[in-house]
């Protein structure tokens, strides 16, 4: 705690204690009292000037809670009452540091450091952290941040962003700058025909935008922030800009798109591919985040199943993760009763002061099964609740991925692999997230901790580097039969074409690898997020794949 | 939320003694969007909550009905977040909301249901 703030609190206890004499004196002044007081109590003094630090002792966080140094009043923009009361910054610190001890899953390897030495929760918050490091060299914990609650409350809220519904992928983030299409959303300015022509296919390269070099301009840091804000995060619907761009074939365009309010779409593609030893099917899954990820998701199975397919592929290579349970559904509808019976999809795994209880909500932890029932997250959903799942009841499944499959993603292969269903990794090493989080609002700041770990049916968790395809250079991450190879941006995802599909249909049949050029393999390789959960949240909910690629800051 | 879904239970069991009738599976009277918001208004106020939202089903057809929890920000990468579900009973005259997981038991003032 800075010197300052010392100097407020006891100011204030000071005023306080004069208060009292004046109080008990009958006031200051005035006279008007008739009966002169006989006898005056000394005031009691303060016996207290805030918490105080002792290393290793911890009061329950729920001491501090909502002791705020600057309170709110009314109600959130759920409608919800805020539960603030008039406190002190210290509180807000010692909240912080008694949270994190009941609740990181680290909180043994946390330095306890005495809170009065910070000036501000945020840089408190920093510190309240392991600073271990896993075997690859990267931070254990790459997921530590928080952002103001208005934000947190309004992105959740909100049901989609402004945006062109392009996901882009920056190849090259400084000049010369290589920025490309990855995928569209359906039915949005970058997808909707022009004129017979669709805006933005698969791989097209952005040269320009309203006459301003993409690739070589754009040099100051204004410039820069202002091309970021253009591509990912636009402020408003309603913004139109020309874009010169450059298609796979070589054809230069100039093509005009206005922004529009842009949801995602779970299920992008899917498909069934006929092959001389069995239907084979494809489904591109790029979120579990909205509610309509479930109803997307199964409708996609039972087309497989109705399909017959004896194998499946799997795209998720752009998917970052979001609900555990609709990660299980899927797994359940992958595997089929017979595998899942009686299995955990997924235990949380917290800190050692846990026990069998969850921290956080204070309930028993019970793993999370193997769902295999509509849970009804979606209000309009055709499916009803309760309903049985379609299973494809196959051994091995095909996925193909990423360092942008995340998360949710990852837990899908862990709790497969759990119940000895073969995943065969196709494309690049995942991004390593076997960690989660109970978002937690403080006095206005939603702060984000790692509280727990996600292992599968065989306590098996620990894939903090990734799952990495079996030929992979990588020296470090969890090795599972597959193949490295570099994202396609050349094909239409769906393509039997396209490069990370090709290859899990070439090894289906020969268990064989494409050949690992340095130039496939340059895009994505090595480039293991460093920390998505950094941006800021429009920028993370507006363009949730180039986040981890883009380096657009100023030259040294 | 489960320290008050118990506190009602305890509440809600002990007036379930003075009925004599059993419970049985019920509906709503009717599919109209007012009865849809008497029962969200109750259910929210149970739930100590500004609001609550329905997932997927009919409750003019099934018993049961989930409340979704909020949706996810744009970090939550892995969330537990799962809908909660309940089935609609009615007990003499009464209407109540069961949470199927624990049991609980909500009285429903105010909210029309038939039996099934």
């Amino acid at each position: 705690m800075p010197k300052s703030r010392v100097i407020s609190i006891t100011n204030t206890a000071a005023l306080i204690a004069a208060g009292a004499i004046l109080t008990a004196c009958g006031g200051g002044g005035g006279g008007s009292t008739a009966t002169p007081p006989t006898s005056v109590s000394p005031p009691t003094p303060p016996t207290s000037q805030g918490p105080t630090w002792t290393q290793g002792v911890f009061e329950p966080a729920s001491t501090f809670k909502d002791q705020c140094a600057a309170p709110r009043s009314g109600v959130d923009i759920e409608g919800n009452s805020f539960p603030d009361q008039q406190g002190t910054l210290l509180e807000e610190l010692f909240w912080l540091r008694s949270w994190t001890d009941e609740t990181y899953l680290w909180n043994d390897e946390v330095t306890d450091r005495d809170p009065a030495g910070f000036s501000d929760r945020l840089s408190y918050f920093a510190v309240l952290k392991t600073d271990a490091v896993e075997a690859s060299g990267e931070d254990r914990d790459d997921f530590h941040f928080s952002q103001s609650t208005e934000a947190f409350l309004a992105a959740r809220n909100s049901v989609g962003n402004p945006g062109f519904g392009a996901s882009l992928a920056v190849l090259q983030g400084s000049r010369p700058r290589d920025i490309r299409v990855a995928y569209t959303e359906p039915n949005s300015p970058a997808s909707r025909p022009v004129g017979g022509v669709v805006p933005f296919p698969r791989g097209t390269r952005i040269l320009e935008i309203d006459g301003a070099d993409v690739v070589n301009g754009f040099t100051t840091q204004a410039e820069i922030d202002q091309l970021n804000t253009i591509l990912f995060s636009p402020a408003s619907i309603g913004e139109t800009y020309a874009f010169r761009v450059q298609d796979t074939d070589g054809t230069i365009r100039t093509v005009n798109l206005t922004t529009e309010d842009i949801s995602r779409k779970p299920v992008l593609t899917t498909s069934v591919i006929n092959t001389a030893t069995g239907n084979v099917g494809y489904i591109m899954f790029n979120t579990f985040s909205p509610f309509s990820s479930e109803e997307e998701i199964i409708l996609a199975m039972q087309t497989m199943q109705s399909a017959g397919v004896s194998d499946l592929v799997l795209d998720m290579r752009y998917n970052g993760g979001g609900l555990l349970a609709v990660a299980s559904q899927v797994a359940y509808m992958i595997a089929g009763p017979s595998r899942t019976s009686g299995a955990a999809f997924e235990q949380l795994v917290f800190n050692a002061g846990a026990g069998n209880v969850n921290p956080v909500t204070g309930a028993r932890n019970d793993p999370i099964p193997f769902y295999n029932e509509v849970l009804g997250f979606d209000s309009g959903s055709s499916l009803s609740t309760g309903a049985s799942l379609p299973a494809l009841n196959l051994n091995r499944v095909f996925i193909l991925s990423t360092g942008r499959t995340c998360s949710a993603s990852e837990a899908v292969i862990n709790g497969l692999r759990g119940v000895d269903v073969e995943v065969v990794l196709i494309g690049n090493t995942t991004c390593g997230k076997p960690y989660g989080f109970y978002p937690q609002d403080n006095c206005g700041e939603t702060y984000y901790t790692i509280q727990f770990q996600g292992t599968n049916n065989k306590g098996f968790g620990a894939y903090a580097d990734g799952f990495v395809p079996s030929n992979s250079t990588a020296n470090f991450g969890v090795r599972i039969s597959g193949c490295q190879v570099g994202d396609d941006l050349n094909n239409p995802l769906g393509s039997t074409a396209e490069g990370l599909l090709a290859a899990a249909l070439n090894y289906r049949t020969s268990n064989s690898c494409p050949a690992v050029s340095s130039k496939t393999v340059s895009t994505f390789v090595g480039n293991k997020i460093a920390d998505p959960l950094e941006l800021s949240p429009e920028a993370e909910a507006r363009e949730f794949f180039l986040r981890n690629n883009r380096d657009m800051s100023m030259p040294e | 939320m489960i320290k008050k879904l118990s506190s009602l239970v305890a509440i809600i069991s002990f007036g379930a003694c003075q009925h004599h009738a059993q419970p049985l599976p019920a509906v709503l009277s009717d599919g109209s969007e007012e009865t849809l918001n008497l029962l969200k208004s109750e259910m929210a106020a149970a739930l100590d909550r500004s609001r609550v939202q329905f997932g997927a089903g009919d409750l003019t057809q099934s018993p049961v009905f989930v409340i979704v929890p909020p949706p996810l920000g744009p970090n939550e990468t892995r969330s537990t977040a799962i809908p909660e579900r309940y089935r609609l009973e009615i007990q003499g005259q009464t209407c109540f909301a069961v949470h199927e997981k624990s049991d609980a038991r909500i009285e429903l003032q105010n909210t029309p249901c038939r039996a099934l």
